[in-house]
């Protein structure tokens, strides 16, 4: 059937500076405001063993000064001119953005490029570093109920590859290890312009953004371009499941996933059709029968990449995955029934077109939404180019998902969401039973099984 | 392209004009004979509108005992009205591209909305709808209720959300602005009988705002919309909210023990004053030199200098009847005694030294900045121009707001950090592992020792 159009078109400009820097700016914006955003092609799945957690310390290594702007001048400058800033580290990048006053812009390229040009490596920012790191991992892992199951224990279980199973904020142990040298060698690897994606979007004028960009960027000198991690993941032959015993959560969960396609590919756009009609919204199957129906789950997420990336920046291998929380009433077991009656009721009858309409029309109008503030648009267009080498498909993307028909979910349904390949972890609330604590517990689940690394 | 040598020093950062001044979109203001007021912006950059219906119906208009009635009769809106079941509500509101729901603040019930523009006529006619004649079904009712057990279950594992609520209460006493989550029991309490009583008393257009962005038809024409979905709905009197009578702001220790906890959740806090009160805007600033984005005191301090958190800032929040000033970190257990010391040292000095011309400059700045990024989308504007109107404030409020910061001066900063930030008349609430706990915090004053729930 024809797709509804778009109704939109983002202006863009895709260009590469001499020294492989890409850049794509994206003029536009209700507000004088503008997103800087800067996109490098490094994350926690660049790790190697013993290093575990180096690409978000990292992250917080940019942060503590550059060759000319000396500790606290990134964020006093960004701050005291109006702007708010931050960076995160992702399975496959690590992302910095500024959201600047638009007569700012010149003030973002210049800490971005001298930042990206030399790094103020030394002792003491490291072992300030290391010790924020442990404080948000406490505050975000250690001391909150799910979060470890998550981070440690949901990877593992559903990856083989150590790359995609090891913990993606690292041990203490690997925080302490690292060296000056490591920070300064990683830096070099993969700091580097040909390996990093600048987009600009929002209030600004594209020409003399084009000047500013040279100026800065134009002379940082090129690298040798980084080997790409080998993701590459055995196929999942059997059903694996996990319990984890979580001390500080008290309603119980289930994670549940299955392998993912390959980005873009035709069950790539199938699945996240099917996806929204599961989960999208109060209307989907997962709210209807399971939260109203059967009165079984309280709160859910799902999403191609769940739970450190999203659709937009899945990458294989990925999972499509979800968290439960669900009524204590009903056993784990139960509740992977349940859902897994839900794939099979799509395995066997695909979609009805009227539903399938509405999740186009769902998808059409979420899609639109992240087109609205300079900085989703930026984050949009930055994971495009980086992870695809076109950011044009934030206009032409959605009618590759418009296409998606019935029979081509179920197919996807059938290939991917298999009983075969599931995994599941269970989450169960451990009470108020303790373990032994000492100066070095890391919290959460000190009965946990199937400690150890994936065979 | 050819790699020209620059002609600008590098070595130091670029000078760049001052912020710009911000303005806002044309506004259309109107209001129906039955009282309620329109707020149009036009925003046609992509086809989408974002509406909000906002009443001053949140949780403080609840009754005592039955905490949560406000934010369970907003959920309750869209699961069912006299035309349709919550199943063909959901259905109708994906046909159109939209998203609706509606939720309860402190203040303010808001049933909020993102449609395509193409479909905004029949949306606004769904937004009456849920906002004029939901039904509150029982089994819609019954499911709230047991679902809301459980987030509340899953609420109170988290450390930050105790030492908020606890907060709250010490601050606010018996004002109902104490009681801005609901409790298992008070949940228990409620029926489909108080839901709907709540809607008739509270939901009156009388005082009820429509904020409309987005790419809107033309004026007249959305004007004659919304008169056909809610002219001829009745006003009703209007309540009047509880006597804003709150506890003399003093000096207490509250430290609820959670066996565990591998580090502390720290607040201190106390009363502060509204947007119209004269300290307002010098406090609002001494608060973000304090502990407002990463360039504050207590972020360079706390986490940058002495790695004692992760997270370490200070908040003002300003509701209608109300304020309340909270710093906030999460401090490691080993080192607990100091960095309790150390932020109470930098709440001392804010009161007793001025704040340099530098520093003033900057946090300006950071506030004017990062107000109008909040204004950047549909959403982030309607909410601004319906939080202005449901406060009684006028929409120049919004561009006055980044005057007002610019005309702080600093011995009125120090003045508000005197009479604000005074540590000896905040309430400290603490949670975390009592043994380890309780040792550096009595050092301060007799501590009142809780179990979390």
């Amino acid at each position: 059937m024809p797709a509804d159009p778009p109704g939109f078109r983002i202006p863009i400009e895709n260009y590469r500076l001499d020294n492989g820097l890409r850049v794509v700016l994206s003029p536009g914006g209700a507000a004088p405001v503008l997103t800087l955003y800067l996109v490098y092609g490094v994350g926690a799945r660049s790790e190697t063993p013993g290093r575990t957690g180096f690409a978000h310390l990292f992250e917080h290594m940019m942060f503590q000064g550059s060759e000319h702007a000396p500790k606290g001048m990134h964020f006093r400058l960004v701050e005291s001119n109006g702007g708010s800033l931050n960076g995160s580290t992702h399975p496959d990048y690590t992302d910095y953005f500024e959201v600047l006053p638009s007569n700012k812009l010149a003030l973002g390229l210049w800490l971005e490029a001298d930042r990206m040009r030399g790094l103020a490596v030394n002792a003491e920012n490291l072992a300030n570093q290391k010790e924020a790191v442990k404080q948000e991992r406490r505050l975000s892992f250690d001391n909150q109920p799910y979060n470890t199951a998550l981070v440690e224990h949901w990877p593992r279980l559903a990856f083989r590859n150590w790359a995609s199973a090891h913990s993606l904020i690292g041990s203490f142990e690997d925080l302490e290890a690292a060296t000056v040298e490591d920070v300064a060698g990683f830096f070099k690897t993969y700091y580097a312009p040909n390996n990093a994606v600048l987009v600009i979007a929002g209030d600004f004028s594209p020409e003399q953004a084009r000047q500013l960009v040279q100026t800065y960027f134009g002379d940082v000198e090129p690298q040798p371009q980084p080997p790409r991690p080998d993701l590459s993941e055995p196929p999942q032959t059997e059903p694996r499941w996990e319990t984890y015993r979580d001390r500080l959560a008290k309603v119980p969960a289930v994670v549940l996933g299955y392998p993912g396609p390959l980005r873009r590919s035709p069950d790539y756009y199938a699945l996240e059709m099917l996806d929204i009609v599961l989960t999208g919204g109060e209307s989907s199957r997962f709210y209807q029968n399971l939260v109203k129906g059967r009165r079984s789950l309280i709160q859910y997420e799902a999403n191609l990449g769940w739970p450190f990336a999203g659709p937009t920046d899945y990458l294989h291998p990925g999972r499509y995955a979800m968290f439960l929380l669900h009524h204590p009433r009903f056993e784990a077991g139960r509740i992977v029934e349940q859902v897994e009656e839900e794939i099979a009721r799509v395995r066997s009858e695909g979609v009805p077109e009227q539903e399938l309409a509405r999740a186009r029309t769902f998808l059409r109008a979420a899609r639109l939404r992240q087109l609205e503030s300079s900085r989703a648009r930026a984050m949009l267009l930055g994971q495009y180019q980086l992870l695809d080498g076109n950011p044009e498909l934030v206009n032409t993307e959605l009618a590759a998902f418009l296409a998606v028909g019935s029979e081509q979910i179920r197919q996807a349904a059938r290939r991917y969401l298999n009983p075969a390949q599931r995994t599941v972890l269970e989450i169960v609330p451990a009470g108020r039973r303790r373990g032994p604590r000492g100066p070095g517990a890391q919290g959460g689940g000190k009965d946990r099984r199937g400690k150890g690394k994936p065979g | 392209m050819t790699t020209q040598p620059p002609l600008i020093d590098r070595s130091r950062p670029p000078e760049t004009p001052d912020l710009p001044v911000f303005k806002l979109p044309p506004v259309i203001q109107t209001r129906l004979a039955n009282g309620l007021e329109a707020v149009l912006v036009e925003d046609d950059r992509l086809p989408l509108i974002h509406l909000r219906l906002g009443f001053p119906a949140g949780s403080k208009y609840d009754p005592a005992g039955l905490w949560g009635l406000s934010e369970t009769t907003a959920a309750l809106l869209t699961q069912g009205t006299t035309e349709r079941d919550a199943r063909q509500m959901a259905e109708r509101v994906a046909e159109l591209g939209g998203s609706l729901r509606a939720w309860s603040g402190p203040d303010a019930l808001v049933l909020e909305g993102s449609v395509l523009a193409e479909n905004f006529e029949a949306f606004l006619e769904l937004a009456a709808e849920a906002a004029r004649r939901a039904t509150f079904p029982d089994q819609e009712v019954a499911l709230r209720k047991q679902n809301r057990k459980q987030e509340l279950l899953a609420q109170r594992a988290l450390a930050d959300y105790l030492a908020e609520e606890k907060l709250a209460a010490v601050v606010f006493g018996a004002h109902p602005y104490a009681h801005q989550e609901p409790t298992p029991e008070s949940i228990d309490r409620l029926d489909r009988s108080a839901l709907l009583a709540f809607r008739d008393r509270h939901l009156s257009p009388a005082r009820a705002v429509l904020v409309l962005v987005g790419a809107l038809p033309a004026p007249e024409r959305t004007l004659r919309m919304v008169e056909a979905s809610l002219a001829d709905w009745a006003a009703g009197p209007a309540p009047d909210p509880p006597a804003a009578h709150f506890p003399e702001p003093r000096r207490t220790l509250t430290l609820m023990d959670r066996p565990g906890s591998v580090q502390a959740d720290l607040r201190i806090g106390r009363l502060a004053v509204t947007r119209e009160h004269p300290d307002y805007f010098p406090l609002l600033v001494a608060n973000t030199v304090l502990g407002g984005g990463a360039s504050s005191r207590l972020f360079s301090e706390i986490r940058e200098k002495r790695g004692y958190a992760y997270d370490a800032h200070s908040a003002l929040n300003a509701m209608k009847d109300g304020a309340v000033l909270q710093v906030v970190t999460q401090i490691r257990n080993e080192v607990a005694g100091e960095a309790l010391q150390a932020v109470l040292e930098q709440m001392r000095r804010i009161a007793a030294e001025p704040v340099s011309p530098e520093e003033l400059d900057a946090t300006r700045n950071y506030l004017s900045g990062v107000f109008v990024i909040r204004l950047e989308t549909q959403q982030g504007l309607a909410g601004q121009l319906a939080v202005t109107r449901l406060l009684d404030l006028p929409l120049e409020y919004l561009e006055q707001y980044t005057l007002r910061v610019r005309a702080a001066e600093p011995e009125q900063v120090q003045a508000a950090a005197a009479r604000y930030l005074d540590p000896e008349q905040a309430a400290i609430v603490v949670v975390g592992d009592a043994a380890r706990l309780h040792g550096p915090l009595k050092k301060l004053g007799e501590v009142r020792l809780e179990k979390a729930p």
